[in-house]
């Protein structure tokens, strides 16, 4: 792998030691936050594209979200839920329930009782280094219920708009899967706000025969830091597709379990696109317990100036998960020398009838890229060669999401590379 | 058209093409043969501008409106947009980028340098579509992703459409004809044919005397070890279909 410097391999091994985990996580965020060059201090090894205005585009508070009306124009029946610095209100319609944590503890919304038994077992389980002890005194987040199916999506915007000094903000979510559903989730930072460390975990849980598509979008700044945990269960032939698009936040950990029954499918895909110093990694334990399950993992990265990435896919496949199918792919595209990535990949098989597959592959674009090559060779210059073949790149990682899904991804795409375009026109115009 | 003089090329500290000298008017149809690995795909990517390739000495000239330019100075996407093109031996696949969309983007790309009006949107589909046509290509093809998951014949005769829409003026095809079937071949030289006018050029390398009974070249050179060794006229490529490039080795003694 190409030249990965030894303290990323130090942080990496921090996942194998619980215990030393917050302590050693926290410092290296300290560090992270800390060092004084944070923004400015862009290597410029790929001279003429400078990706990172993609990256800092502003997202405009007061016009809630991206391209909202858009959304809703396209996914009719959804709603907006806002946790503006991590609080929500309760909220409930015949399809869907928002329950928030004070309504929940004070008693003034009760759940059924299999919910609260999945959610007090979930506290107790302990299971979670950092989540955990922040939560059980003082959970925020929400309890979200699916009654009834809905065709388009629920959304949810994690505002942080505080300019309060270095801060931590701690959520805990449980999204029960009654009949089918989808949820966008976004973050959203302020360049010009003071570092945030959010840390969010979410325990999804599926029943029999119901599916679920969740997208994340992660559309914070150099200087936040988050820490984002997913369990899901997945009952008999229940389907789970999880997407990370995620945009340059500073340091960044995602962790994904699902664990899995009869004849259920799981599908993570994660994309991130990263610059400056930013750090990621991707984390996914994929538990099959039943039999004829089938999991795919899919995750690219792409990165520029320094950043770096780091994926570790776990499959575990029990003595009872006979004739189960798993795929796992991990795609990096390094677009600086000084960007680098690690993949990890590790199969635990119990039974003898399994198809398992696993591959990754990194590629360098700031060499001789032959995709590049090919475009320009069609007198396509270098600027829009390189869209195209980012645009062809990202899309390939949704391309088996459901329609309305891509087009939406794809419109969010389009709109960043768009900005970009705009700003380097900005850029020209100053010189002159 | 194109003139190459004394040109030497190496990868990797190895000399893969030497002293190799070749004139291309326009209306003129040439053909590159020789053994595996001789150096006839390094020369078609050193035109089209491949940076993998040192470039040690010699020149190429490239005449474009009588006037003389120095296509090895030249940017890659500018010397397609000059009616340079090369069509790969193995294209590659872009899955995720339309082929539709990709060729519009080309197009214009060329059209804006040569000061030429964009076409609609519209007309362009139905000028790609009419293209395709021609060719007697699948119409399929131009909705499909960038040879994503093309059959190898498949994939020449994207390049082949390309060529047709893009129109260039020097025009090289790197083994077009390999690994394809008779009636692919034909349908490949129907293109070619239907291309070649007073003002266009191309160099066609290839392995194979079939195409070039369909096509009839004006000049066939045979390229060893990185050198022209022998040119002759259409009966060279029968003489090498019968009894292989053996022959020319040893008789030559270079140029
Ligand atoms: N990227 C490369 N790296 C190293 N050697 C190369 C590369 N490309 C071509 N060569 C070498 O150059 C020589 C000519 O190759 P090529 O031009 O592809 O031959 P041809 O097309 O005539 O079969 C071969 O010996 C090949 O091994
Ligand atoms: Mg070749």
């Amino acid at each position: 792998m190409i030249g990965f410097p030894k303290q990323v391999k130090d942080f990496k091994s921090h996942f194998y030691k619980n215990k030393a985990w917050e302590k050693s996580f926290n410092k290296k965020r300290e560090a992270y936050l800390n060092s004084s060059q944070l923004i400015e201090d862009k290597t410029k090894d790929w001279r003429f594209f400078p990706f990172h205005k993609i990256l800092s585009s502003e997202f405009d508070f007061n016009s809630k979200c991206i391209e909202i009306e858009n959304l809703k124009a396209q996914l009719k029946d959804s709603i907006v839920i806002q946790i503006k610095n991590g609080d929500i209100v309760s909220y409930e319609n015949e399809k869907f329930q928002v329950v928030s944590w004070t309504d929940f503890l004070e008693g003034k919304k009760q759940l059924p009782s299999s919910f609260t038994d999945k959610i007090f077992k979930s506290f107790n389980q302990q299971r979670n280094h950092l989540s955990c002890l922040n939560h059980i005194f003082y959970p925020r987040g929400f309890i979200l219920i699916f009654k009834k199916a809905i065709r388009s999506a629920v959304e949810i915007h994690y505002l942080q708009d505080s300019l309060a000094s270095k801060q931590a903000l701690n959520l805990r979510n449980f999204i029960f899967i009654e009949k089918s559903a989808r949820v966008l989730e976004f973050f959203h930072t302020r360049k010009s706000q003071k570092p945030l460390f959010l840390n969010i975990q979410t325990d999804c849980f599926l029943k029999e025969k119901t599916s679920l598509e969740y997208f994340a979008f992660d559309n914070m700044k150099e200087q936040d830091t988050i820490v984002h945990q997913m369990f899901s269960y997945l009952k008999k032939e229940s389907k789970a597709s999880f997407l990370n698009l995620s945009l340059n936040v500073g340091l960044s950990r995602w962790f994904k379990y699902v664990e899995q029954e009869e004849k259920s499918e799981s599908k993570l895909r994660g994309l991130s696109l990263m610059s400056g110093k930013s750090h990621t990694d991707h984390k996914t334990t994929v538990k099959h317990k039943g039999l004829r399950g089938q999991s795919e993992q899919f995750f690219k990265s792409f990165l520029f100036d320094s950043a770096r990435y780091v994926f570790q896919g776990l499959i575990s496949i029990e003595k009872t998960a006979d004739e189960s199918e798993t795929k796992q792919l991990n795609k990096n595209y390094l677009f600086s020398s000084k960007s680098s990535a690690l993949s990890f990949p590790e199969l635990d098989v119990c039974p003898a009838n399994v198809k398992a597959e696993h591959g990754s592959t990194t590629s360098s674009f700031f060499e001789r890229n032959p995709l590049l090559f090919y475009l320009k060779s069609r007198g396509i210059d270098s600027f829009l060669s390189f869209h195209l073949v980012l645009l062809s790149l990202l899309k390939e990682t949704f391309s088996d999401c459901s329609k309305d899904m891509q087009s939406l991804i794809h419109k969010y795409l389009e709109r960043q590379l768009a900005l970009l375009e705009e700003s380097l026109n900005q850029d020209k115009k100053n010189e002159k | 058209m194109l003139k190459i003089q004394n040109l030497k090329v190496q990868i990797e500290k190895e000399r893969i093409l030497d002293h190799l000298n070749l004139n291309i008017k326009s209306g003129e149809v040439h053909v590159l043969m020789g053994p595996n690995g001789s150096g006839k795909s390094t020369l078609a990517k050193v035109l089209a501008g491949d940076s993998q390739y040192e470039i040690l000495e010699g020149q190429v000239l490239y005449e474009v409106h009588f006037k003389e330019k120095d296509l090895l100075s030249m940017d890659i996407s500018q010397r397609a947009q000059e009616g340079v093109f090369m069509a790969f031996q193995y294209p590659i696949e872009i899955p995720g980028l339309n082929n539709l969309e990709f060729l519009k983007t080309a197009f214009n790309s060329i059209c804006k340098h040569q000061g030429v009006d964009v076409m609609k949107e519209e007309d362009f589909n139905n000028f790609a579509l009419n293209k395709a046509k021609e060719l007697g290509v699948d119409e399929e093809f131009l909705k499909r992703d960038l040879n994503a998951g093309f059959s190898g014949g498949e994939k020449k005769q994207n390049e082949i459409l390309q060529m047709m829409i893009l129109s260039p003026r020097l025009c090289i095809l790197d083994e077009s004809d390999s690994g394809l079937d008779v009636d692919s071949i034909k349908k490949i030289a129907k293109g070619i044919n239907r291309f070649i006018n007073k003002d266009r050029s191309v160099l066609l390398i290839t392995h194979y005397h079939k195409l070039l009974e369909l096509i009839r070249p004006d000049f066939v050179h045979v390229i060893i070890d990185g050198r022209i060794r022998k040119t002759g006229n259409f009966s060279l490529s029968e003489k090498i279909e019968a009894e292989g490039y053996d022959w020319i080795s040893k008789t030559s003694q270079g140029l």
